[in-house]
């Protein structure tokens, strides 16, 4: 640094340097609506009398866990960079939801901020944004004339005391979790697929407010989990040949969220973004059904074509989330690790 | 068509140092005919099953697991080749029919004729054409007339041979009956060669002031069956033993659960028979 100004602290962490772009308060913003991703759920039912013992039950989303809510917010910030969000969120503790930004997106003037919360809450998580000088109001009030600026080579601000820079009073990296549900995925017709894993727990520098905490943390990482059940008979019921198959897959997309669990503890999990179940049933009384059918309700290639019908069909008008069926991979985990998260407080901007 | 019994891994994944392994699970049923029993079987259309179950789930390990640690994680998450019963509305093996099954699985068919207990009546047997031929075939000399069609079975009560018609198609015997029933029965005078004739519907079908006009019919319950005497003022309800589980009757026609026919004549018990498989 052949010129300009460094500061760090007693631990050597640069506080301020005056070559970087460092992020003012933009403003404090609450949604402007909050939407789900709707379920993918349909099937085909022919003839599924046939035989009298073919199974009926759970052809909807009976025992599927409840999805979390998508926050939608509007940022008016002009320019390329985004801005950097902070959540407060609506609630702290070991049984507070978790939360976390899923989606930053420019749209003309504004930034679109989208915020998973893993389980809906009459109250909203509110959001805190940064962004650098350039795209902050920089407009001063009367007395505003004191304080501490500095200015890169180029002669561009890049810090204003004025302007309420960002402060983080602690942060770190945490890893999500790997599957969002362990064990038993189901049985028979009744699926398991609600989120059991443990949260992931991480230390920050301790704060005497764990309700005046906001953090900066995107969801990064996510997991998509399935069980898929498949039952046929054939043979002679009731004096009749008869027939009948019927194969179901049903799978929840999750995403990693975050919570305030305590002064110094913050944690990771994951809340249902989205979830479906499609199946297929066919029966018929002639026994020359089952050969043309037992084969046919397994595997991928049946499961994709009655998604992309279903899909295709509009499921999503209306719904404001981008349409698809939502089951990106099966049966895995993505991006678990390295998740950076920063501390700071709401009173400092409030 | 049919499947194996049993587990194979669709996908495996190594994440992190997690393998990640979704299993696919196949429970079938397990009893197994000879060609010629299964034949007969479809042919004579008695009732059977073969019934498959296929689950996939997802295991996880923290190394490459051996086959046996697999067969104990699929064990453990509750895993049985074999398809154990289950209750459907019907039971899933055997339930239906004339079918037996040994320890080994084996399926073998019962022959025992369906037996008739009147009070005050010698217990009767009904024959069928092709388990008990013989049997049967001595009934059908006896007959006063010729008939178009060959019975299912036949018995004789007093003096009365009784045809029963039973086929997939419900068809009527043309040569009885014009209206279309679930099960047919005619009675024949052994020596005269009268005809009364029966039809049998599942369930209740009589309307609301017929059933108000049968004496102690609100002491029946768990109609199974309705008989419909076509040239008598008669009805026979057939209804279960008790509502107990074992004696739930899913067909009223291969007898397999005994069950109760009371019949009203102008609206007053006549009798109560029990159908049963003779031992």
């Amino acid at each position: 640094m052949a010129h300009g100004l460094l500061i760090k602290n007693e631990d050597n962490e640069v506080l301020i340097d005056s070559d970087y772009i460092h992020y003012h308060f933009l403003g404090k913003y609450t949604h402007s609506s909050v939407t789900q991703v709707p379920d993918v759920s349909g099937g085909g039912d022919a003839n599924v009398d046939a035989g009298g013992n073919s199974p009926n039950e759970n052809k909807g989303m009976q025992n599927m866990p409840s999805k979390g809510e998508i926050y939608v917010y509007s940022v008016p910030v002009n320019g390329a960079n985004p801005p950097m969000c902070f959540i407060k969120p609506t609630s702290t503790g070991s049984s507070a939801p978790f939360t976390g930004i899923v989606l930053t997106k420019q749209s003309g003037t504004n930034w679109e901020i989208r915020v998973f919360q893993s389980t809906v809450t009459s109250a909203s998580p509110v959001l805190y944004c940064f962004s650098p000088l350039s795209q902050v109001s920089t407009t001063t009030a009367s007395g505003d004339d004191y304080g501490f600026k500095t200015f890169n080579s180029s002669g561009v601000v890049t810090f204003d005391s004025r302007f309420k820079p960002l402060r983080a009073v602690g942060g770190g990296n945490i890893t999500s979790p790997g599957l969002a549900h362990t064990g038993s995925t189901g049985s028979g017709w009744t699926v398991s697929l609600s989120v059991n894993a443990s949260s992931v727990s991480t230390s920050f520098t301790s704060q005497s407010s764990a309700s005046d905490l906001i953090y900066y943390c995107p969801s990064l990482a996510h997991a998509c989990q399935q069980y898929t059940h498949e039952e046929d008979d054939s043979g002679i019921f009731d004096w009749e040949s008869y027939a009948w198959a019927r194969g179901d897959i049903w799978w929840c997309f999750y995403r990693s969220c975050f919570r305030i669990a305590s002064t110094s503890s913050f944690e990771a999990n994951y809340g249902v973004y989205a979830r479906g179940h499609i199946y297929e049933h066919k029966g018929d009384t002639t026994s020359v059904f089952a050969g043309l059918i037992l084969g046919a309700l397994t595997g991928g290639a049946y499961f994709a074509a009655i998604l992309a019908t279903l899909v295709a069909a509009g499921s999503f008008t209306g719904a404001n989330v981008d349409g698809g069926n939502y089951l990106p991979y099966e049966n895995s985990y993505r991006n678990t690790s390295g998740n950076a998260f920063i501390i700071s407080k709401a009173s400092y901007y409030d | 068509m049919t499947k194996q019994a049993g587990w194979k891994i669709v996908s495996t994944e190594i994440n992190e140092g997690v393998y990640l392994l979704t299993i696919e699970m196949i429970s079938v049923d397990p009893c197994s005919y000879n060609e010629e029993l299964h034949e007969q079987l479809h042919n004579e259309l008695i009732a059977h099953t073969h019934r498959t179950e296929t689950s996939s789930g997802l295991f996880t390990f923290d190394h490459n697991p051996t086959t046996a640690e697999v067969e104990q994680a699929v064990t453990e998450r509750g895993f049985n080749p074999v398809l154990q019963d289950v209750d459907r509305g019907i039971i899933v093996m055997y339930g239906h029919g004339n079918l037996d099954v040994d320890e080994n699985n084996s399926v073998t068919r019962k022959t025992n004729a369906i037996k008739t207990i009147t009070e005050g009546e010698d217990d009767v047997l009904e024959y069928n054409f092709n388990l008990h031929n013989t049997e049967f075939m001595n009934l059908y000399s006896m007959l006063p007339i010729s008939v178009d069609r060959m019975p299912t079975s036949m018995s004789l009560k007093g003096d009365w041979l009784h045809l029963y018609y039973v086929n997939a198609e419900h068809a009527p015997p043309e040569q009885f009956f014009t209206d279309s029933f679930f099960l047919y029965s005619v009675r024949i005078h052994k020596d005269t060669g009268e005809i009364k004739r029966k039809g049998y519907d599942k369930g209740m079908t009589l309307d609301e002031e017929t059933v108000d006009s049968l004496q102690g019919f609100d002491t029946l319950e768990n109609i199974v069956a309705t008989g419909t005497y076509l040239d008598e003022p008669r009805v026979t309800i057939y209804h279960m033993k008790s509502s107990d589980k074992e004696d739930y009757v899913n067909n009223v026609s291969t007898v397999e659960i005994p069950y109760y026919g009371t019949t009203f004549e102008n609206g007053v018990i006549v009798r109560v028979r029990e159908y049963l498989r003779n031992i």
